[in-house]
């Protein structure tokens, strides 16, 4: 998503002007991002806020003509590490450690359908956040190789390696996923 | 085998919301303009970190878990402080998109070392304490993650030990003072400590820490072997950008040579500790 006109660096009211476009363009799209990656509604819009609060900070250093979802993208990327962190710290206070398991998103469906889910799921559930990130963005927020290169501060051709790469070890985790799953029902 | 097209439409079936969800114009226009009159005052702004104890805070940078201390004033390492870099260092551990963590003193001072006053109290409390900071020490030292620590002033004692226990050492020159001064002062070093002084520092500097409690001067304190650089820069830039080169480093090389490596001095470590803790049970 680039923006449409130039009005970047200008005066405060052009200068707002800018944000507010952005934040009309791009806000349910951050949104919906975090939202697909906490399942919870409270902590993407507390993301969404950070993100938008940053943008407006880096504002005059973000050319006019950037591609700015994936850079939003990449904060709210950040932001969310860091809401786990926390959620680490509290659980290490409780003396307790509890891990997250990603909510079932498929309970609608029919429990073939579901079981494939499953077996994605925790496939993905082994790959590294990186991985996991890269994928994701490709498959759920449909962005293009240049643009999860944008977000990740990496070349397209360094893209390209590493979802190869991830999607090699995601096939190899669905192997290794289906093999004990029959073990599991022999 | 699955193709390509084939795994995008299974990861595309785990998106847990497929529609961008739809704000109405009055909630935007709302969202929009707290944002807007937080984000001109920077000091509503959030800071985005984790605050694991008043002096101790942790945020992540580019792969890096960054543990800033500063409680004001000399860094003493409390129960308290200890307890906190040793969550942080958990924290990071776990964290698997953390290579480096980078630990970070105050202006003009690492680290103390520990309260002097818990010298002259109750015996018990001592070596409680003691053993506290020699698990975080082994912590450190046997991390799965390169440990790189920005020396921005005198390390004394216990802050000296961070230093030993640190992979990448970078000082801030000036006129700061540092090393293990126990001896001068009359504190028996744990058999603990001795022993990672006695891996990491040279022949000379070790014997001058144990019979004088030799304090250093920055540049002398690279001899020795508490350190590895000085720098008149940033310090704290200095620190994040070795450590950015370090987190493009592989973590598997590090970890089977650096800790085979300690292997033996980390198990001489615990099993100083471990005896000190029965003592203290009988």
């Amino acid at each position: 998503m680039r923006e449409t006109s130039d009005t970047s660096n200008g005066p405060p009211g052009i200068r707002e002007s800018r944000f507010s476009r952005i934040f009309e363009e791009c806000y349910e799209h951050v949104l919906a991002y975090s939202i697909r990656r906490t399942n919870s509604k409270e902590d993407a819009e507390d993301v969404a806020g950070h993100v938008f609060e940053l943008l407006w900070q880096k504002l005059d250093s973000l050319a006019p003509d950037a591609e700015l979802l994936p850079w939003l993208y990449a904060v709210a990327r950040r932001r969310l590490a860091n809401l786990r962190r926390r959620q680490l710290t509290k659980d290490l206070h409780q003396g307790e450690l509890r891990f997250r398991t990603e909510l079932n998103p498929g309970s609608h469906l029919n429990i073939e359908t579901q079981d494939e889910i499953r077996h994605i799921l925790l496939a993905m559930e082994r790959l590294s956040d990186q991985d996991r990130e890269l994928l994701r963005l490709l498959a759920w927020e449909g962005l293009k190789h240049a643009q999860i290169g944008e977000a990740f501060g990496i070349s397209v051709n360094a893209v390209a390696i590493r979802i190869h790469r991830a999607r090699g070890r995601l096939r190899d985790h669905l192997q290794t996923e289906e093999t004990s799953a029959e073990v599991g029902n022999d | 085998m699955i193709s390509d097209k084939q795994l995008d439409d299974l990861i595309a079936r785990t998106n847990p919301i497929l529609t961008v969800p739809k704000v109405t114009a009055d909630k935007k226009l709302s969202i929009c303009e707290s944002i807007l009159a937080s984000a001109r005052n920077p000091e509503l702004m959030p800071d985005d970190h984790i605050r694991l104890h008043r002096s101790v805070r942790l945020s992540v940078e580019n792969r890096i878990g960054i543990l800033d201390i500063d409680d004001g004033k000399a860094n003493v390492l409390t129960m308290d402080v200890i307890h906190a870099i040793n969550q942080a260092l958990q924290i990071c551990e776990l964290d698997s998109e953390i290579t480096v963590i980078a630990i970070i003193g105050r202006p003009e001072i690492l680290s103390a070392g520990l309260d002097r006053n818990l010298f002259f109290g109750d015996d018990g409390r001592v070596s409680e304490t003691l053993n506290a900071l020699g698990h975080l020490i082994i912590r450190l030292y046997g991390s799965k993650l390169r440990i790189v620590t920005a020396c921005t002033g005198h390390a004394i004692a216990a802050g000296a030990l961070l230093l030993l226990a640190s992979d990448l050492r970078i000082g801030k020159s000036g006129s700061f003072q540092i090393g293990m001064n126990e001896a001068a002062i009359g504190v028996t070093l744990p058999d603990w400590a001795l022993a990672l002084a006695k891996h990491r520092l040279t022949k000379q500097a070790n014997q001058l820490t144990l019979s004088t409690g030799q304090l250093y001067q920055v540049v002398d304190a690279i001899n020795a072997g508490f350190l590895d650089k000085v720098t008149n820069e940033n310090i704290r830039q200095v620190a994040l950008d070795e450590a950015d080169l370090l987190s493009a480093l592989d973590l598997e090389v590090y970890r089977e040579a650096a800790l085979s490596a300690r292997k033996k001095c980390l198990a001489e470590m615990k099993q100083h500790i471990a005896l000190s803790q029965s003592e203290n049970h009988d």
